[in-house]
């Protein structure tokens, strides 16, 4: 039994890295090409890969406009959602919210992203002003996405939030905390770094987010952090262009490589910076 | 104007139709110790907790009579539990230091009470009343968990002082110290009751006779013993060598209990 699991342990580890290794076979394809280079890559912001031009600002700035806008609705929302549910929340009140609220969770992708673009961009545009609002637009795939992860992040907070002994509480309580001095300034920080692993998995799948913003978002690179205008994100990129008949081996093929390598690298360098944040402000208790 | 820090009148306490405590009148003395002392189960907690109202977050739970405070009862409609928590103190059975620093555990509850003052000065004669300022001066930037679980109890007791409430509830404070860091409460308790009315609970029974000043005699009794109330209540010398109460006697001379 425990080379079985010693095995399915293994394994993840094993197809993670396979993962990585064919990422980064195609895309040094890519970067070994005479036509590229990583100044270029690294260093413009257009991506036209027609025209030879490979800057891959033009799809991360996408990409990190959506999930920011995604997380400013997810992350206050959730764990204003998870103190209610685990504070505030009668057990009867919070048997029936939590499971509704996990609803969210089990929506399609691709019906969000019809959502938002049929759905919230309409709003968008009459609130404030078509001519400033495209009918693609980061701002609404980026809403859509927020309560697309909302759940996720108010569910295990919840949890996070539960597993703080109620000892502490009754301590708060006792010095004449109110319920909100208690939970935000004594449950919250004791519960830090389950509350951070909840906004790290938001953070991913926000990065990740495919179908809500290749829908929603626009079909074209375009180097911009201005949520009203229209640009594509890297996974959104990839998942149009391949869609497509592409000749294996061509500049263009590998290039969808670099931009997954290029992916990874932006969910790690978030995922670094979020274990840093909590390793920061965690109180531990025992 | 009566001269007791708190009374109860005719209290009872309510966990849905379960009546856990029954007809409870006491006057406590200020700036004396009272000690609670009964078999397990019989509600020494549960009365002591409704002092403070923290049985208030069992949602079930309901109280009948009063407990009154300078002649107000801290259960009529216009009184805030929270102002109540801030004026009786509470100390808990195992030690709860928050998980920040021990700074910080003094700090927290002074500033949520609106303290103005200086916080430095606030801290240290805190932990001094506390008799803990010379073991940690050196490390209040510390996680207060570094510290011993007699320390991390004379921590709370120090936040607790920090608020200056009129009366100090304590649940068992030394059941979970060794007898050393038990004494050294226990040494702190007679130095507190200077300044402070302090209400204790207690299992060990020569705890309350070296401590108080006052006991509380708790036993279940009523219709098939379930609900605890207070048999007898005298001063502790009394209590101990001339109960009136023949269970008294029976627990206080180790017949049962």
């Amino acid at each position: 039994m425990e080379a079985l699991l010693f095995i399915v342990g293994v394994l993840t580890v094993f197809i993670t890295i396979s993962i990585v290794l064919t990422l980064g076979d195609q895309a040094l394809l890519f970067f070994n090409d005479p036509a590229v280079t990583l100044a270029e890559f690294f260093g413009t912001t257009q991506w036209q890969p027609q025209a030879g031009q490979f800057g891959i600002w033009a799809l991360v700035s996408a990409t990190l406009t959506t999930s920011v806008v995604a997380l400013l609705v997810a992350v206050p929302l959730g764990l204003a959602a998870a103190l209610y549910l685990s504070e505030y929340a009668s057990p009867r009140v919070r048997d029936i919210l939590k499971p509704l609220l996990e609803v969210l969770a089990g929506i399609p992708t691709v019906v969000y992203g019809y959502f938002a673009l049929l759905f919230v961009t309409p709003i968008l545009r009459t609130l404030l002003g078509a001519d400033r609002v495209g009918v693609y637009n980061m701002l609404s795939a980026g809403l859509v996405m927020g309560i697309m992860i909302l759940p996720l992040i108010s569910s295990m907070s919840e949890d996070a939030l539960s597993a703080v002994p109620r000892s502490l509480r009754e301590a708060a309580y006792a010095m004449g905390a109110t319920r909100l001095e208690a939970s935000v300034q004594v449950v919250l920080p004791a519960a830090l770094s389950g509350v951070g692993a909840a906004v790290i998995l938001g953070v991913s799948r926000a990065v990740g987010e495919t179908m809500i913003v290749a829908i929603a978002s626009g079909a074209g690179p375009n180097f911009s952090f201005n949520p009203l205008e229209a640009a594509e994100t890297m996974t959104g990129h990839i998942a149009r262009i391949s869609g497509g008949d592409l000749p294996y081996g061509t500049l263009d093929y590998s290039s969808l490589f670099a931009i997954a390598l290029m992916l990874f690298l932006v969910t790690l360098v978030l995922n670094l910076i979020s274990q840093w944040f909590v390793a920061k402000f965690r109180e531990q208790y025992e | 104007m009566n001269a007791y820090a708190i009374e109860t009148k005719n209290l009872s306490i309510f966990y849905g139709q379960f009546e856990a405590v029954k007809d409870v009148n006491l006057q406590i003395e200020t700036g004396k110790i009272t000690a609670i002392i009964g078999p397990s189960g019989c509600g020494k907690s549960t009365l002591l907790r409704a002092f403070n109202r923290m049985n208030d977050f069992v949602p079930t739970s309901r109280v009948n009579g009063e407990i009154l405070l300078h002649g107000q009862n801290l259960y009529s409609r216009e009184i805030d539990p929270v102002e109540v928590r801030r004026r009786i103190g509470m100390v808990f059975q195992r030690p709860n230091p928050f998980p920040k620093s021990i700074y910080e555990n003094i700090s927290w509850g002074a500033r949520i009470n609106g303290f103005k003052g200086n916080m430095d000065e606030l801290v240290e004669q805190s932990l001094r009343s506390a008799a803990l300022w010379d073991e940690v001066k050196d490390k209040l930037k510390q996680s207060a968990y570094a510290l011993s679980g007699g320390q991390q109890q004379r921590l709370c007791i120090a936040r607790t002082i920090a608020i200056q409430p009129e009366i100090i509830l304590m649940d068992e404070p030394a059941s979970a110290l060794d007898p050393i860091a038990t004494l050294k409460i226990e040494e702190l308790m007679q130095e507190l009751k200077k300044n402070y009315t302090i209400l204790i609970v207690t299992h060990n029974m020569q705890q309350a006779a070296r401590v108080s000043d006052f006991t509380a005699m708790m036993m279940l009794s009523g219709e098939g013993e379930r609900s605890g109330t207070v048999i007898e209540f005298d001063q502790t010398t009394k209590i101990f060598t001339n109960p009136r109460d023949s269970r008294t006697e029976g627990y206080v001379t180790g017949r049962f209990g």
